[in-house]
């Protein structure tokens, strides 16, 4: 039963930040702005995160401040670093695929740089050991019963209440659905395009910040910057693109994801223990295999779906007044 | 006398328009994105650590030639530029015909696998092993186009899909089938280390050896300088890329040519994984699932600075891979070698931008004068109108 619970808690840990991140992407394609740098803005709102957690951790700080700050922090920059896309692919028109790439190439630079010129080295580690040895009981976590639930869970659930809510049944979010559909009807009828547009890439910047501790400080208790947050953030708009950009079905799709997603990291103790099945890599089962299937399912999914596509009419078409 | 008169008076006349030509502009847009890139980076150093900014700035933009004046660095960094070339050439190829070709790291990674397949199981010599590169990629890149012709997948999401699963899968052929043929286990866990006669020939003596890949690379840039602007497939490809509909209409089969495209610009990416690896340049880490490598995407970056032109991306690759080789000639501890990686993404951000600098150059600079004029002109004609008017109201 062990294997199950250790299962259950690994799940819960990466379905949470795939439902924060693919959110972020469904809000961003929503408003019409494809966010390919969702995996950069990841990388770079958790890595501040994670910076101030280094900081925090030994300065006694009481343990609802550290997460809360921590989490501010991500957030604060998630949305710092999306402005760029939002800015030139919104105001000057530049393509947006090309920008969430250049914002990709540039993001992996920076967190070098950044965890190098912090470690005052060649290190691109960065430690926050000491979130465990000063707080005994993992601020991140709650305890319910045998399973530590993380507290992104508990944000994630509220996320997909607000975001379900949100899209269908409030104005605002009615109103970025249209701008992501038909702007021009939305620009007839009095509907400012660019700042639902804006508001669409800045909660998208915001929640892969978010997604991104969500990711990482539950899972390790440090952060390379040479890995970045391996792909993650890809996986998430496939999610998103899985859940035909709707927020119930993205949440089942996250679950999915991070089934596979938890297997690759544990599947050989969970399989052995389990079923009593070795496997490993003399009869052909690896973490790269667990890792590929998802990306799989989702390239087959998108051959089968696509001839009637869900996404925005509008996505990646920047909005031009004088074309209406 | 006269020849020779007549010849510089008409020179002056030719270079002037070739100065304001859209080509012209094209080259102004690259620069100035590249010189914006460079200054954020020398300011970047300069909030790093002000006193050596200055000091370092020129072993960066040398890639190192300026602390090491010596033939191995420069070869090194010839050897790096030919990949480069190849990959810049593969996306650009693909983006004349309006198709982002962002699956480009897979295309590599396949090919790499191809040629390291070759290689090291078949035994076959390396201009064999670069052809199955080639293959490999070339599939690579059609099956993005098979799946959006006929399935409508979208080629952004199919690359990026296409690009994790071949990373992954490379990295699962190589821990398990492959393990015993390929990989050097007392080494760590990479490929084995190409013997002298399985990598592609080089030139030059023990000092310092130069492969002939840069060689391939360059006649592959002419070869598709060609293909793009003297041949039926490349007038078709740039008509389907300027305006789909109407290359439809006009009877070219658009679904054979969006294979084609793929498939070349596939192949090209997956020869930039042959040539890198069965140079010798660096053993497949078999343990790497978390990154793709960043050939590929410096080939993105290459193929916006140059604006899709094959022979700019020569000169771009050039400039990019000294740029990341100067980035290792930094003194690590003040300055991390990223920062190259970091200007040249700056680059592609601003390349981004190149519409709207094309258009501020013709506004700022090169109408200036013609504006001045027109403007003058057209106040003039609105104050004999308004004059005209009053006659009017006054008759």
């Amino acid at each position: 039963m062990d294997q199950i619970i250790i299962l259950i808690y690994y799940v819960l840990i990466f379905a949470s930040a795939f439902i924060l991140v693919a959110y972020g992407g469904m809000f961003s394609e929503r408003s019409g702005v494809i966010n390919i740098g969702l995996e950069g803005t990841m990388a770079v709102g958790g890595m501040c995160g994670v910076l101030a957690l280094k900081g925090m951790v030994n300065a006694s700080l009481p343990a609802f401040l550290v997460v809360i700050i921590t989490i501010l922090v991500a957030i604060g920059s998630g949305m710092l670093y999306s402005l760029l896309l939002a800015f030139v692919c919104i105001h000057l028109k530049a393509d947006q695929t090309l920008i969430g790439t250049a914002l990709n190439l540039i993001s992996t630079a920076l967190c070098m740089i950044v965890v190098k010129i912090a470690n005052s080295g060649v290190a691109t580690e960065v430690n926050y050991t000491g979130l465990i040895r000063n707080y005994p009981n993992n601020p991140f976590f709650i305890p319910l019963g045998n399973l530590n639930v993380s507290i992104f869970f508990i944000i994630a659930i509220v996320a997909i209440l607000v975001a379900q809510i949100g899209l269908y049944k409030t104005r605002f979010g009615l109103r970025l659905m249209a701008c992501g559909e038909n702007p021009s009807a939305a620009d007839s009828v009095g509907i400012n395009v660019f700042k639902y547009r804006y508001t669409g890439v800045l909660i998208s910047g915001a929640l892969a910040g978010l997604g991104a501790i969500a990711y990482i400080v539950p899972v390790q208790s440090f952060w390379n910057a040479d890995a970045g947050v391996s792909g993650f953030g890809f996986l998430a708009l496939a999610i998103m693109i899985f859940g035909a950009w709707k927020p119930t079905r993205i949440a089942l799709a996250s679950f999915l994801f991070a089934l596979f997603m938890s297997l690759s990291y544990i599947y050989s103790t969970f399989f052995q223990e389990l079923f009593g099945i070795t496997l490993n890599a003399s009869n052909g089962f690896t973490s790269d295999l667990f890792k590929m299937l998802p990306y799989i399912m989702s390239l087959i999914l998108l051959s089968f779906t696509s001839k009637n596509s869900r996404a925005p009419k509008s996505e990646g078409i920047p909005y031009d007044k004088g074309r209406r | 006398m006269e020849k020779i008169k007549s010849f510089f008076s008409n020179l002056r006349a030719n270079f002037i328009p070739a100065l304001k030509s859209s080509k012209a502009k094209s080259l102004y847009a690259s620069l100035i994105c590249i010189a914006v890139g460079l200054l954020i980076g020398l300011i970047f150093m300069i909030c790093v650590s002000p006193g050596d900014a200055f000091l370092e700035f020129p072993s960066l933009i040398s890639g190192g030639l300026s602390v090491l004046p010596k033939a191995k660095v420069f070869f090194s960094i010839l050897e790096k530029t030919a990949p480069l070339i190849v990959c810049g050439l593969g996306i650009s190829f693909a983006y004349k015909t309006g198709i982002f070709n962002i699956g480009g790291a897979g295309q590599y990674v396949m090919g790499a696998f191809g040629s390291l397949l070759s290689t090291l199981v078949f035994g076959w010599p390396w201009f064999l092993s670069i052809l199955m590169g080639i293959l490999f990629g070339a599939i690579w890149g059609g099956l993005v186009a098979v799946l959006k012709i006929f399935f409508n997948v979208n080629e952004v999401l199919s690359g990026i899909m296409l690009n994790w699963i071949s990373l992954f899968f490379v990295n699962y052929s190589f821990n398990t089938y492959l393990k015993s043929s390929c990989v050097d286990t007392t080494l760590g866990n990479k490929t084995y280390a190409l013997s002298e006669a399985q990598m592609i020939p080089s030139i030059g003596d023990a000092t310092a050896s130069l492969s002939i890949s840069i060689f391939i690379a360059l006649i592959f840039a002419i070869a598709i300088f060609v293909i793009l602007n003297y041949t039926k497939l490349g007038y078709e490809l740039k008509a389907t890329g300027l305006n789909k509909d109407a290359t439809r209409y006009a009877g070219m089969n658009d679904k054979k040519n969006a294979i084609v495209t793929m498939a070349i610009s596939g192949g090209l990416a997956g020869l930039g994984g042959a040539l890198y690896f069965i140079s010798g340049q660096e053993q497949w880490n078999i343990g790497n699932s978390s990154a793709l490598p960043s050939m590929p995407w410096n080939g993105i970056v290459v193929a916006f600075i140059a604006q899709n032109n094959p022979i700019g991306i020569i000169f771009a690759s050039l400039f990019t891979s000294m740029l990341s080789s100067g980035g290792k000639y930094l003194t690590q501890t003040i300055y991390p070698a990223e920062i190259a990686n970091l200007i040249t993404g700056i680059i592609v951000y601003a390349s981004g931008l190149t519409a709207i600098i094309k258009i501020l150059i013709d506004k700022i600079i090169i109408n200036r004068k013609k504006n001045g004029k027109k403007m003058k002109k057209e106040i003039e004609k609105d104050a004999n109108k308004e004059e005209l008017v009053k006659k009017g109201g006054n008759e």
